[in-house]
């Protein structure tokens, strides 16, 4: 609960002699409840609707293959993976039907605030903490984001070909009891407005246009609960996208009152949204008709009500935590000892960011933007990248209890994104070859002088940028080179305008592999340009191999040739610390709040 | 003393044109483009062009100016080019929740500074003297973004405890004032450094005036010397200078308001800076600098009201 007092303070004040015998009588029911509940779970299945009981099953992100290289497992057949189905969640360890409470708020630390409330418009992760709690998608990711699983669908959806996909949705599943959309069904229309919507070809708005915007020939309505979609060509994303969190199912009454979903949010989700206070706060309530429960019968969500806190400073969001202000938290690695001990019995747990550090030489394409010397040299290239001691870059910069506080990377693809990323080093620190390489480029280290810029957002972002011009005079003798730290947008305007000659950058990773390849070293990618046409060929092979161990393969033999062309170094990612107050049970990390739901949530105090 | 106001008027509309046209051509000239930052939010190829287009952003700045300025003229400060919602009703929120910051500092500055500047000059050189002077530089020099650092540092170490860091809205009296006073504290600061130096000089020279040195040789108690005589005269310019720190405190706000989670103004502000978001920026500064034309006009009116002398200067 936080202490937060929900209530007006002066009907607080006034109503405040009922409330101590409100708060026994609040116990009394809430054992009731829990007795109540335990008793009629198999009341609450038979009123399920009746695809539930087909069971959804689960199938590896994008189609891919399952973690651990193993055997293909194709969409349309993807293996049951037991509770992971499309209404029924799982209890959290150590949860059984009686000891889960029921009601309270749930105060979740946001580190930024979300531009706008329509999915649509918005890329930023904090626009999810609200979308992914108002809104449903028809599929989703898995928590650890390795899986792609039915939301609103009642399976994955079926495919006759390999551009064909037939998406039977849940029976049953209703909108929130909000106007002007009104506790009305999800339907197969909806399907066919949302995608259509969030293919609207309009730059300024539509940040994920590009996720079906050409790519599919027809979204046809079979009937009430199915959808067929067929893209134009094979193309092996489209389940991703489809499982984006950006790709929610939005009602058309609500786009058509309130012209956008800037300001508003109404969906299928466990939470109705109440308010967004700028810079302050979301305050959302518990949708009493969410068709999701657990797998004890319990209905979903356990809370009553969810606060979404928006806290910038890094030292504030530490303070709120430390004073209970805040019931869960990711804080910075720095303070993550702090929280720990003064605040005995929180649960923590470090998980690897989706946000990762790169050290990148000059892009070019080969037609517009041209490479100078030396960075033409491949030999030149690969001599900057050994020369990196990334290991050591992590346990300077991030050191925690001695330790660098992440995981290094080997290319691309996050190794948290399996089995798509290299699990070796092919690229790796070795000065020796890096001293070698140099001297066969015939660069002269004290006469070459270049600057290496970078997004001068934090002071660890200036840590980086020391250890690596350290390393490179260390290792490599460049005497020449200097850091230039810039603004932000300064910063942006020299990377989209590829006119740098090297930089240390922080790039976001995505689940799959081909938004990870093509956005930074494909034809058409404006994150980053690299104009080899072999690559090219290989980003695009794999987008348009559906089958999922062939593309395993393609993506594999991609990344393999970017890492030995030495366009930059892939360094590391370093590690988030998510911090929960003792009494918060049943919440799983949610990776950069791409999967920021907390229908399962409980506060047990 | 009417070709004085309409002067005073007319100088006022030409400070807010220049700092109209000097904020809009500025932004523009800033190294970084919105275009290229919301490219960044985009993957694969954005078009730019059409994205420029879309926003108006490839016509000329003189069609943008026009366009931006009708508006304003009609009370449309224009959209946010990020969250797409009307700059003024950002402002329209967020100003009263600055205000309020603001005049909690202004409060807190001269309930320190005045009896303190006061004090100084009553008891010049002597160690009372001193301190306060001592006083008074440092919390002139004393940054306060580095003094609310400390604040939100120290007791949390030494106490676990913070200043609140949530807003609270009127419906909670209390914990509205308490989530206002560590900011104002801050702000306060670096406004009761020259508030106190100023207070001291100007009681010195009132306590120096032949009138104050007649009060004493009819044998007034010193209470009432100082209170009823020296410094009510004392405060005039302090006043003013008081009412002219409205600029110094919108300024101060911008870094305090993130530090402190304070969703004012001065937020707006940053944020709109950070983002290069044009309309949000123009709309801000065209906003603040509203403020201080009109507080300084008032300031020139009720000068020329209390001394003749300078409606004819």
């Amino acid at each position: 609960m936080s202490g937060d007092r929900s209530e007006n303070y002066w009907l607080w004040l006034a109503e405040r002699q009922i409330t101590r015998r409100r708060l026994i009588g609040t116990g009394v029911t809430g054992v009731a409840a829990l007795g109540l509940a335990a008793c009629s779970s198999s009341n609450n299945n038979t009123s399920k609707p009746a695809a539930n009981n087909t069971g959804g099953a689960a199938t590896s992100a994008s189609g891919s293959p399952a973690a651990g290289n193993k055997a293909p497992t194709q969409a349309n057949t993807g293996g049951q993976v037991g509770a992971l189905t499309a209404t029924v969640v799982p209890l959290a360890p150590g949860a059984n039907a009686t000891n889960i409470k029921k009601g309270g708020t749930f105060v979740v630390l946001n580190g930024g605030e979300p531009r706008t409330l329509d999915p649509y418009f918005d890329t930023f992760p904090y626009c999810t903490a609200i979308a992914d709690n108002v809104y449903n998608a028809v599929l989703q990711f898995t928590p650890d984001l390795t899986k792609i699983m039915p939301d609103l669908a009642a399976a994955m959806p079926e495919q006759p070909d390999d551009k064909t996909y037939i998406f039977k949705l849940q029976q049953g599943v209703k909108f929130q009891d909000v106007q002007p959309v009104g506790p009305r069904e999800f339907i197969a229309d909806d399907v066919k407005y949302s995608i259509e919507r969030q293919s609207t070809n309009d730059p300024g708005k539509f940040q994920h246009a590009y996720y079906f915007l050409n790519k599919l020939d027809s979204v046809q309505v079979v009937d009430k609960y199915t959808v067929k979609i067929t893209t134009k060509s094979q193309y092996a994303p489209f389940l991703s996208y489809v499982a984006s969190p950006w790709t929610v199912m939005v009602p058309h009454e609500a786009v058509e009152k309130f012209g956008d979903l800037t300001q508003n949010a109404i969906g299928t989700g466990p939470f109705i949204f109440d308010s967004w206070e700028k810079n302050v706060q979301a305050t959302l309530h518990k949708n009493p008709n969410y068709f999701r429960k657990d797998a004890a019968g319990n209905a979903l969500p356990y809370i009553d009500k969810l606060v979404i806190k928006y806290v910038v400073d890094p030292q504030a969001q530490l303070n709120q935590f430390i004073q209970g202000n805040l019931d869960a938290a990711v804080l910075q690695f720095n303070y993550a000892k702090q929280a720990s001990d003064s605040v005995k019995g929180s649960n923590s747990q470090a998980v690897p960011s989706q946000f990762w550090k790169e050290f990148r030489t000059q892009p070019w394409d080969g037609q517009k933007y041209m490479q100078k010397a030396p960075y033409t040299d491949i030999r030149f290239r690969q001599a900057l990248v050994m020369a990196l001691d990334k290991q050591e870059i992590l346990d300077t910069v991030y050191s925690l209890n001695g330790k660098g506080d992440g995981i290094l990377t080997y290319g691309p693809i996050l190794p948290l994104y399996k089995p798509w990323a290299l699990t070796s080093e092919l690229a790796g620190f070795d000065p020796k070859k890096a001293l070698d390489m140099l001297k066969a480029s015939g660069v002269d280290p004290n006469n070459f002088a270049d600057q290496i810029i970078f997004a001068n957002t934090t002071s660890i972002d200036q840590q980086v940028g020391e250890v690596i011009l350290a390393q490179l005079q260390k290792n490599l003798g460049l005497k020449k080179v200097s850091l230039m730290p810039m603004e932000l947008a300064a910063y942006y305007n020299k990377t989209y305008a590829y006119d740098y000659g090297m930089s240390h950058h922080t790039p976001l990773n995505s689940p799959d592999p081909d938004e990870n390849l093509s956005s930074y070293f494909g034809r058409t990618g404006t994150y980053y340009k690299w104009g080899n046409t072999q690559i090219w060929d290989l980003i695009d092979k794999q987008a348009a191999t559906v089958d999922p161990q062939a593309r395993l393969s393609v993506v594999q033999d991609a990344q393999k040739m970017i890492v030995q062309d030495f366009p930059m170094a892939f360094l590391y990612t370093a590690n988030l610390h998510l911090f929960t107050q003792p009494y918060v049970k049943g919440w799983f990390f949610p990776q950069d709040l791409y999967n920021g739901r907390v229908e399962s949530v409980w506060i047990d105090k | 003393m009417v070709d004085y106001i309409i002067r005073r008027i007319l100088y006022a509309i030409i400070t807010v044109m220049i700092v109209l046209i000097a904020t809009f051509s500025i932004i523009r000239l800033l190294p970084g483009d919105v275009v290229r930052l919301m490219a960044h939010q985009n993957n694969y190829a954005v078009d730019e062009h059409a994205l420029r287009h879309e926003l108006g952003l490839d016509r000329s700045i003189p069609a943008q100016f026009k366009d931006w300025f009708g508006g304003v003229l009609h009370g449309d400060f224009g959209r946010s080019l990020w969250t797409k919602q009307t700059v003024t009703s950002e402002l329209r929120r967020r100003f009263p929740i600055t205000a309020e910051l603001g005049l909690m500092a202004v409060f807190f500055g001269v309930i320190l500074a005045v009896p303190v500047g006061i004090l100084s000059a009553i008891r010049q050189d002597t160690i009372a003297d001193y301190v306060a002077r001592t006083a008074a530089v440092a919390f002139i020099s004393l940054p306060s973004f580095w003094v609310a650092t400390l604040i939100l540092t120290f007791p949390l170490i030494w106490f676990k405890w913070s200043p609140p860091l949530t807003y609270v809205g009127w419906s909670h009296p209390f914990a509205h004032i308490t989530f206002y006073i560590a900011p104002a504290i801050c702000l306060a600061t670096t406004l009761a450094g020259g508030v106190m130096r100023l207070t001291r000089t100007a009681m010195l020279d009132v306590v120096r005036q032949d009138y104050i040195r007649t009060a004493w040789s009819k044998g007034l108690r010193e209470r009432s010397v100082l209170v009823r005589h020296a410094t009510k005269n004392a405060m005039i310019p302090v006043v003013t200078i008081v009412g002219l720190q409205v600029a110094l405190i919108f300024g101060g706000t911008v870094i305090l308001e993130q530090i402190f989670q304070v969703p004012g103004v001065g937020r707006f502000f940053y944020d709109a800076v950070i983002n290069r978001d044009y309309p949000a920026l123009q709309g801000v500064v065209f906003f603040i600098a509203l403020i201080v034309v009109s507080t300084n006009l008032l300031v020139d009116l009720a000068y020329g009201l209390l001394d003749p002398r300078i409606r004819y200067a």
